[in-house]
């Protein structure tokens, strides 16, 4: 029975049905079924096929946004619950698109993918001052900061954000994340960040793993 | 042969001295001339400075008036901040999908940016007559429309409220056609469109909502007598069946397509321009790797093809490396 369910809600959440999602969500509450087990064998499993298949180019960004916001319908029912059973992200990230990038996508995939993973994501938008990202990952206590940027012009803040850690004593405390068009593994080593990652489902992967180990 | 009888000879298949260096210099331009980024974005005087000097330097083959994405959105009527020796920031004017019946299309004579835009294409035809092809901008109706309400919205918009999207487009087509005929007629030989988000929505989408815009923006471009050439960021290899149809001359390639594949796919319907990377081999590499990537594209893209990076040149590429280009271009012939 709750298998069923399960699946019902994996099937209607890789389709973008929101409301279907939440609707299955509740009965299934309703119906005992154990919650974190929604969580994790309805939504984050449908959310892992449609990140697979974003991967392999078999679905675009409009299915990965709409599954994704399918996913966040159906968490917001379980988020009390799971508190109220002490259920805790696995890890949390800080994410941005950086200083003088107004680029969103590839940083909300991201979120998207990590949140998928069971993380929980720190958004602090797009244009974001490398002393954003080090105040939030501090206030935060994150185990990882995770940067974007879309434009070859814009991508040499990334360095700006690894020196602004080590000058805030937290380099050694955090995994440093980049990605974005622009980005290369080359480049990653370069600015001595931590990770490239090539698209937003290696990146969710990629810090799942971090957080981990 | 000069750059402009250069690109027209290679766009017709004709014989070229070398094959047209059409790389996307902007904030590489602006650093060389000495002038900080939000000069060359607010300063049509900057912009074609910087171009000129940068073109007579690295052995560009074309005018351009590209600076960033927001000339039409501030036009809109959205907030815009030129920060100090940085990309412009600007608001989106649309916050919720209500917003959208507030934007109404303007023509370039009313406009700040795009006027200013005008002025580049009028000073660059003054300074350099028939030498080089000058080629004007517009933004697509679906990248204007992210630009307005942001990507995100965008999709959620295609779909929950496909009709009211529908107007916003319709609105930015009517605004970008307005804006053709005035940068052709102030001398732009060649109209650019950029159209990024088409690479990330997948071809569904692209077929249906987007293709239908671009046809009616590069039909209007041939009716004013320029050469139309489309720019979409990204990989493009999805919709290379459809690009076909678009009606571009030039379409560019960026680096992550294979060039002999998009050559296979548009030979018979447009010239392709790309299409190597830009950090990796022209930013990060050495003058080797840039002559080996050029030779290689030229090898690939066959008789009509452009040769640049796939996107723009970044704006801390090793002087040498850019002029690379140039040199394998010379040396191939």
């Amino acid at each position: 029975m709750s298998e069923k369910i399960l699946q019902e809600i994996s099937e209607q959440l890789q389709k973008g049905k929101a409301k279907a999602v939440k609707e299955l969500v509740e009965k299934a509450v309703a119906d005992g079924v154990n919650v974190k087990s929604i969580l994790d064998d309805g939504l984050l499993s449908g959310m892992g096929i449609i990140g697979a298949k974003f991967k392999n180019n078999e679905v675009f960004v409009p299915e990965v946004l709409v599954a994704a916001r399918a996913m966040n319908m159906g968490a917001s029912v379980l988020k009390p619950l799971l508190a109220e059973a002490g259920v805790e992200a696995s890890g949390k990230v800080c994410l941005g698109t950086v200083k003088g990038d107004l680029h969103d996508i590839g940083k909300n995939l991201v979120k998207m993918m990590m949140e998928g993973k069971g993380l929980e994501v720190i958004d602090l938008g797009t244009d974001v001052p490398p002393e954003k990202f080090i105040e939030s990952a501090k206030e935060n206590d994150c185990q990882i900061i995770a940067m974007s940027a879309l434009l070859t012009t814009t991508m040499a803040a990334m360095q700006d954000v690894i020196e602004a850690a080590k000058t805030a004593g937290i380099r050694d405390d955090v995994k440093i994340m980049i990605g974005g068009a622009p980005v290369t593994q080359a480049y990653c080593e370069q600015i001595n960040a931590d990770c490239y990652t090539p698209d937003a489902a290696s990146a969710a992967e990629a810090a799942a793993a971090f957080c981990k180990a | 042969m000069t750059s402009k009888e250069r690109v027209l000879a290679r766009l017709h298949g004709k014989p070229v001295d070398r094959i047209p260096n059409f790389n996307i210099l902007m904030a590489f331009a602006a650093k060389y001339a000495g002038h900080p980024m939000d000069k060359f974005c607010s300063d049509y005087r900057v912009l074609v400075e910087s171009n000129i000097k940068s073109a007579e330097a690295f052995g560009i083959d074309i005018m351009s008036t590209m600076s960033d994405a927001y000339r039409e959105t501030a036009d809109f009527g959205a907030k815009i901040k030129f920060p100090h020796d940085s990309l412009p920031v600007c608001e989106h004017l649309i916050k919720t999908p209500g917003d959208i019946k507030n934007i109404k299309p303007f023509k370039i004579e009313d406009s700040t940016r795009m006027l200013d835009r005008v002025k580049a294409i009028e000073l660059y035809k003054r300074e350099l007559g028939d030498e080089y092809p000058i080629m004007g901008w517009i933004e697509g109706s679906a990248a204007e429309s992210c630009d307005l309400m942001g990507l995100t919205e965008f999709i959620f918009a295609y779909y929950d409220e496909p009709e009211l999207l529908k107007e916003l487009m319709d609105v930015c087509l009517e605004t970008a056609i307005n804006c053709i005929k005035p940068q052709v007629d102030a001398g732009a030989d060649i109209i650019g469109v950029g159209d990024a988000v088409a690479s990330v929505i997948g071809p569904e989408i692209y077929q249906e909502f987007l293709l239908p815009y671009e046809r009616k923006i590069f039909a209007e471009i041939k009716r004013c007598g320029a050469i139309g050439r489309l720019h979409i960021c990204g990989n493009i290899a999805p919709l290379l069946e459809d690009l076909k149809t678009v009606g571009a001359d030039i379409i560019d390639i960026d680096w992550m397509v294979g060039f002999a594949e998009a050559r296979k796919a548009l030979e018979n319907h447009a010239s392709v321009c790309g299409n190597f990377d830009p950090v990796t081999v022209v930013m990060d590499g050495t003058t080797q790797t840039v002559a080996d990537a050029v030779n290689k594209c030229i090898d690939d893209g066959g008789s009509k093809c452009f040769i640049m990076a796939g996107c723009e040149i970044p704006k801390n590429t090793p002087r040498e490396n850019l002029l690379a280009v140039h040199t394998a271009l010379v040396s191939r012939g």
